[in-house]
């Protein structure tokens, strides 16, 4: 896997929330974000996020049907792909990594 | 959703493609509903106004290329004409400001206005069917006196014989001195008779209201908490219930938690009052029928109208009239629905606060038009340049309406802005 296919930060948060979710699209991604991190998110951001991820092959979008809860608007599914989950490990191998050896100097201070 | 919410995500669709505007102002419309229940109106209408700045910040750039096309940005096309229309902003750049501040200025106010009007007078109760909410109370010609007062014993009888009201209820408010985990806290308090949760149709989070025996004189001294109070003065503690607390200097214990956001009747008290616990009413600690100084509010009955239960209540206080002459002689009864009773003389003065700023918005429009048209008329020697290059009218036309377009442009965004900050503050005083 190349060097290109490194996730940024907000990419990370995105696809863990996906893929923590069972009913993954944009309102209950940045519920989830919110809830877990206590960051705000802003849906524009969220769905350049989402189109860039899907470019790279991370993940599907698709559309569901109407709902009356949204003023009639479908949601936008969102589905982790099997690339999606390879590039999530490897961030996440090299995150670990990188904090090895420097955890307990954090618990320290 | 407000309107001009609605109209926000329609614009919206004018930046974004379909496939995203769909489902991002699907996505907005289902966290606002959400933000609304969980932090307020006004918070949700700051936070849906972020939201859709920030996507039209995001999408803004790339879909004005797409839609004006590369072709199109030359000294005749859009994209030259806005050029152009920038170069005259910065080449008159005092009047561009007065313009922009003008304008801003009055939309800001107008938005500032309108948004406090809309949360404060359009804003439905926080109560189960608050249409049916009245306060009971009476009136005397001879005297100035704000409405929401009667007497004990008036309240008795009103509550024992009137069949239009579905439950009635009597409260008095006071100040209070609460001994809580850390120094002792000043709060607002009620002593309520046990129907007033009924009344409003909210029943206590956990535990209980007041029995009939603990609203006598010498009855058990027990008290409800406000979820705030023992949120921050208990610390939630979850074995509240059955735990004695000091409300002024004397043991009380507490029987139940109301959920959160019940403040009943502190709107009425007074503006930015939060009631912190309700204590029991002893209706038999005074019975001086002229004694004016407590509340009655009531339940219609369902299906009856406001008018039906003024005749009634009017028929009954007409017997109390000529049964207590000395008490009630030159009394009437007066039914005001609960809103109203708490808007009372803030609604005249706001909506004259938001007719006036109509008209200065309307002046403020009328002074930049004449400001646009002078600048028109002293562009003559450049416009002749124009036509004498072979400019058609059209052309020179639109070129003075993209002048106006790059201030407004600006314009809206300072009044908007002006009108989102002072709407937080707002919010923050209220």
């Amino acid at each position: 896997m190349g060097e290109r296919e490194f996730l940024g930060e907000f990419e990370h948060l995105v696809l863990a929330a996906a893929m923590r979710l069972s009913d993954a699209y944009g309102a209950s991604i940045i519920q989830e974000i919110e809830d877990t991190t206590g960051r705000t998110v802003k849906a524009g951001s969220l769905y350049i996020t989402l189109e860039r991820l899907e470019k790279k092959g991370f993940l599907r979008l698709r559309m569901g049907g109407a709902e009356p809860g949204r003023g009639g608007r479908p949601k936008r599914f969102v589905e982790v792909t099997g690339e999606g989950v390879r590039a999530l490990a490897m961030h996440r191998g090299a995150l670990l990594r990188i904090w090895d050896g420097i955890e307990m100097q954090l618990e320290d201070s | 959703m407000p309107f001009w919410g609605r109209g926000l995500l329609g614009a919206l669709s004018l930046l974004l493609p379909k496939s995203v505007h769909d489902g991002l102002a699907g996505d907005l419309v289902e966290l606002y509903s959400r933000r609304v229940r969980e932090s307020g109106r006004v918070r949700a209408y700051a936070w849906l106004l972020g939201q859709v700045m920030w996507a039209c910040l995001k999408y803004g750039p790339s879909a004005l290329r797409e839609r004006l096309g590369s072709s199109r940005w030359t000294l005749t096309g859009w994209g030259g004409g806005m050029r152009s229309g920038v170069r005259q902003v910065a080449r008159a750049p005092g009047f561009a400001t007065v313009v922009i501040l003008l304008v801003a200025l009055g939309i800001g106010a107008t938005v500032t206005v309108y948004s406090l009007v809309d949360g404060v007078l359009m804003t439905p109760m926080p109560y189960p069917e608050p249409d049916r909410l009245v306060s009971v109370s009476e009136d005397n010609p001879n005297i100035r006196i704000s409405p929401g007062w009667t007497s004990i014993p008036n309240y008795l009888d009103w509550r024992d014989r009137a069949g239009s009201f579905e439950s009635m209820a009597l409260f008095r408010g006071r100040s209070a001195s609460v001994g809580t985990e850390g120094d002792p806290q000043y709060a607002y308090s009620a002593f309520v008779t046990p129907e007033f949760f009924d009344v409003f149709g909210v029943p206590p989070e956990f535990g209980r209201g007041f029995t009939a025996d603990e609203a006598r004189e010498g009855g058990d001294r027990v008290v409800v908490l406000s979820y705030g109070l023992w949120q921050s003065g208990y610390g939630m503690d979850p074995a509240i219930l059955g735990r004695t607390i000091s409300v002024d200097g004397s043991p009380r214990t507490v029987v139940g938690v109301m959920p959160k956001g019940f403040n009943a009747p502190g709107e009425w008290m007074g503006a930015g009052i939060t009631m912190s616990l309700w204590q029991p009413f002893a209706v038999d600690s005074d019975l001086e029928r002229g004694n004016r100084s407590y509340s009655a509010v009531a339940r219609l009955g369902d299906g009856v109208t406001l008018g039906a239960a003024r005749t009634e209540i009017e028929g009954l206080h007409a017997q109390l009239r000529s049964a207590y002459p000395d008490a009630n002689g030159d009394w009437r009864s007066q039914i005001l629905v609960w809103h109203d009773l708490v808007l009372g003389a803030t609604r005249a003065p706001l909506y004259l606060l938001l007719g006036t700023m109509l008209f200065v918005l309307a002046i403020v429009c009328a002074n930049v038009a004449s400001l646009v048209t002078t600048r028109v008329l002293s562009r003559g020697r450049e416009m002749a340049t124009r036509t004498a290059l072979g400019a058609p009218r059209g052309h020179r036309a639109r070129g003075c309406g993209r002048d106006s377009g790059c201030n407004l442009l600006h314009l809206r965004s300072c009044g908007l802005q002006g009108g989102r900050a002072r709407f937080v503050a707002a919010s923050r005083i209220g």
